[in-house]
């Protein structure tokens, strides 16, 4: 069957079975959000977009294309909910300026009309970004013009079809922030459902005469909607190898040759005329697909990619700029120092201080040009800066002698700054910090005026012993006095692997109390020896 | 005689006696919470909304005006004869400048004009109260575009917000979504850098954070006369105590406290103190 032109009754079914795909779809076009929160709305802002643009068009008494175009536009327009729908309506707004004034229209002016839509869209947005239905509208005109010569409307539409499902999948290579999350534009891929409603209605002519736009827009707005003909979202990759080609021959049959590649895969495309007929496939047999058409023709303009390898190489993290180990002992810590951006943990510290060579592999083993090393305890950072000459990294050093001192260093921590800039803040906020820590004595000793017993608790303020005793609350809480935190400084406590939870929070609540003008928080450190590491700042 | 007129959207929080003191007209965005959606400051109360935010479970969630509800509003002023400056929601945080872009195409070229504030909430409101004590004086609609757009380049913009939830949930946080996920309650000065949410510095505890919010300010914007605008998310002891301390601290020549509307309350949610500053123009 071949369609020489479209008028505007066929239009009318197109944008009607177009919403209608769109409104069976437009959750998985929702779900298709940057962020893992279920917030998305781009296929909903699309679909009554759509919607309201269909319903415009059924409702005109006009029956010419450009009027029936027309209507759709000022329908989008007045419908237009949210970006992705303003930027749908200045699509339609584009085609119908193309098409004003025609009864009906071939491939060719469709081809232009495209070009039109995607030209008034980008002129519309005031910042247009790249790897969004911006993307598949002006990809997809573009090689809609190698096309616009088909005299068939159908293969004409089926080509364009495929041309924006590549170009919708390349998405997610354009934006930083698609391909972290691994998904392709959700704008774009509304557009490609809408398209690949439209398409169906072309192809599934007859089955569709039958149902008038009307009530298939009543089963709509009823909530009826047909099942998903294809999900547009793809997980995993079932089928391997995207495998394109042209078969050059006589009396070439598409629907032979989509029945004989079936089996092969899915996204199974064929599209041409008896002399040239061009196959896109996905499948894990690739040359079982070639063998098969070469029954019938010569083949030309093979292209096989490994969309796995394509797939993975997206995925792998390019060389930044800033890096940071840091030497933490605990596993509470070690979480609390990667929520806080440090690319890798050496565990160690106290107990057990890391070798050179240790360190010298961590650094090695950060994706960065420079790394900054967090020593956390003064008798690492003489190590850490012997790093500096053995690796052909830059290295950089924190001084950083406490936790304490370390998470405040994080906190000073900004990637998009340079190395020196960071290392001057982050050694700043490192000295701003005052560090307490609780453990217990392994021998009796007398500092100073203190004398301590073996097995008593003490309490180092900033590394030097200012308090002992049996008591590890009170020598906790003359320690914090010997420090004498201020209002409003932020006061917190993080509980080793020796104290139960319960012990904690009952220390956390005298704590409060005895500095109700602090704000005192407690966390999990899951350090040894150190029955409570505190900051002050 | 052929006159200026100020049109905005709801996300310049501006109070109501303002607005129709100086004759502004704000075309409200829709505020949805799940299938349930308002028109800001009209269908629904700051109480209400505050209410919501707290309570429903469905995120909640922003859509920009039409551009066929802003070529409404566009016509009607229009239509005596008047042109148009239209400043709104920095463009990096919102589309709703987009459509207003649309809808200045579809009346006679030249009417109205679109400005990207490039702030948020009372920032975009200073900007748009200057441009109509200039409009009121009969500047021309290209002089009132260049004064808004200096003041703004002149702009700082700080702010602290309880939780990061509700900027993380809805997209807005720019370049702070490195926080987010931090183990540690860390509560960051925020800022709008290039029309996005950043962190100006992250802050561990409340009461820091309040204090740095000053100092930031007071480094931006030292002894000169300035014009304030400070917006709370429904804390107005809070909010009273922090303006208590910028009415003696700096030298304002204009001083604005505002509640967050839904338009920007959605994003960042309660409990939210906004401080936003300009040198006062001259």
């Amino acid at each position: 069957m071949k369609l020489e032109k479209i008028s505007g009754n066929d239009f009318e079914k197109l944008i009607v079975h177009a919403a209608k795909m769109l409104n069976s779809e437009k959750k998985a076009v929702d779900a298709l959000n940057v962020f893992p929160v279920p917030d998305g709305d781009t296929g909903t802002n699309l679909y009554m977009t759509l919607l309201a643009a269909a319903e415009e068009t059924v409702k005109t008494d006009a029956t010419s294309l450009g009027a029936k175009v027309e209507a759709a536009a000022r329908g989008s327009l007045m419908g237009a909910r949210g970006n992705s729908g303003v930027i749908l309506s200045q699509l339609f707004r584009g085609f119908a300026r193309a098409l004003a004034g025609l009864e009906t229209a071939t491939p060719r002016d469709l081809a232009l009309a495209l070009e039109e839509a995607a030209k008034t869209a980008y002129k519309a947005v005031l910042r247009p970004v790249e790897g969004t239905m911006l993307t598949v509208a002006r990809e997809t005109a573009r090689m809609a013009r190698q096309d616009a010569f088909n005299e068939d409307v159908i293969g004409f539409s089926c080509s364009v079809l495929a041309h924006a499902e590549d170009i919708l999948q390349q998405t997610t290579d354009m934006l930083p922030a698609l391909r972290e999350a691994g998904v392709v534009d959700a704008g774009g891929a509304g557009l490609v459902v809408a398209a690949r409603g439209a398409v169906e209605a072309l192809t599934n002519w007859q089955k569709l005469g039958e149902v008038s736009p009307e009530d298939l827009l009543q089963e709509d707005r009823n909530g009826t909607a047909p099942a998903a003909i294809q999900g547009i979202v793809r997980g995993t990759i079932e089928f391997r190898y995207c495998t394109e080609f042209l078969v050059i021959g006589e009396d070439l049959s598409t629907e032979e040759i989509q029945a004989s590649l079936m089996e092969y895969g899915d996204s199974l495309l064929v599209v041409g005329n008896d002399s040239t007929v061009k196959v896109h496939i996905h499948s894990n047999n690739p040359g079982l697909v070639l063998e098969e058409c070469l029954k019938r023709g010569a083949l030309t303009k093979v292209q096989i990619n490994n969309m796995e390898e394509q797939n993975r190489q997206a995925a792998q993290k390019p060389v930044k700029p800033l890096g940071v180990v840091a030497v933490v002992s605990g596993d509470g810590l070690v979480d609390i120092f990667t929520s806080l951006g440090v690319d890798l943990v050496i565990e160690g510290g106290q107990t057990m201080n890391p070798s050179t060579e240790d360190l010298v592999r961590a650094v090695d083993n950060v994706p960065a040009e420079t790394v900054l090393i967090l020593p956390n305890n003064g008798n690492v950072i003489f190590s850490a800066r012997q790093v500096k000459e053995v690796t052909a990294k830059g290295v950089e050093v924190i001084p950083t002698r406490s936790i304490p001192q370390g998470l405040g260093a994080m906190l000073a921590y900004d990637p998009q700054n340079g190395a020196s800039a960071n290392h001057e803040a982050m050694k700043a906020a490192a000295e701003a910090i005052h560090t307490a820590e609780l453990t217990y004595a392994v021998r009796s000793s007398q500092i100073g005026d203190l004398s301590i017993e073996a097995g008593d608790f003490i309490g180092l303020a900033d590394g030097d012993i200012c308090a002992a005793g049996p008591s590890l609350t009170e020598v906790g809480l003359e320690l914090l006095s010997t420090i004498g935190p201020e209002e409003g400084d932020v006061l917190t406590i993080y509980y080793g692997q020796d104290i139960e939870e319960e012990q904690a929070q009952a220390f956390l609540k005298t704590v409060r109390d005895r500095f109700p003008d602090c704000e005192v928080e407690l966390y999990y450190g899951g350090q040894p020896l150190y029955y409570y590491i505190m900051s002050i700042e | 005689m052929a006159q200026v007129k100020i049109v905005t959207d709801t996300g310049a929080d501006l109070p109501r006696e303002l607005v129709d003191k100086h004759n502004i007209a704000v075309v409200p965005l829709r505020v949805n919470f799940g299938q349930e959606s308002y028109l800001d400051g009209q269908e629904i109360s700051s109480t209400e909304l505050y209410e919501k935010l707290v309570t429903c479970k469905e995120t909640a969630s922003t859509t920009q005006p039409n551009p066929q509800e802003f070529a409404k509003v566009y016509q009607e002023l229009t239509a005596d004869g008047s042109k148009i400056v239209s400043i709104h929601l920095s463009g990096g945080l919102s589309g709703t400048q987009q459509s207003a872009t649309i809808a200045a195409s579809m009346v006679p070229e030249g009417l109205v004009k679109v400005v990207d504030s490039r702030q948020a909430s009372i920032g975009v409101g200073l900007l748009v109260l200057y441009a109509a004590k200039l409009a009121e004086k009969g500047a021309p609609q290209d002089e009132i575009i260049e004064a808004v757009k200096a003041m703004s380049s002149r702009m700082s913009t700080y702010f602290m917000v309880d939780t990061l939830e509700y900027l993380q949930r809805n997209g807005r946080i720019g370049k702070a979504q490195a926080l987010v996920g931090s183990l540690l309650q860390i509560k960051p000065v925020l800022t709008i850098e290039d029309g996005l949410v950043a962190a100006k510095e992250k802050v561990r505890g409340k009461a820091k954070a309040e204090r740095r919010l000053l100092e930031v300010m007071r480094e931006d914007m030292g002894e000169q006369n300035i014009w304030v605008g400070l917006v709370h998310g429904n804390v107005p002891q809070e909010a009273e105590r922090i303006a208590a301390k910028i009415r003696a601290d700096f030298n304002c020549d204009r001083f604005v406290v505002s509640l967050i509307g839904g338009t920007i309350g959605v994003h960042a949610g309660p409990g939210t103190i906004g401080f936003m500053a300009a040198p006062a123009p001259k």
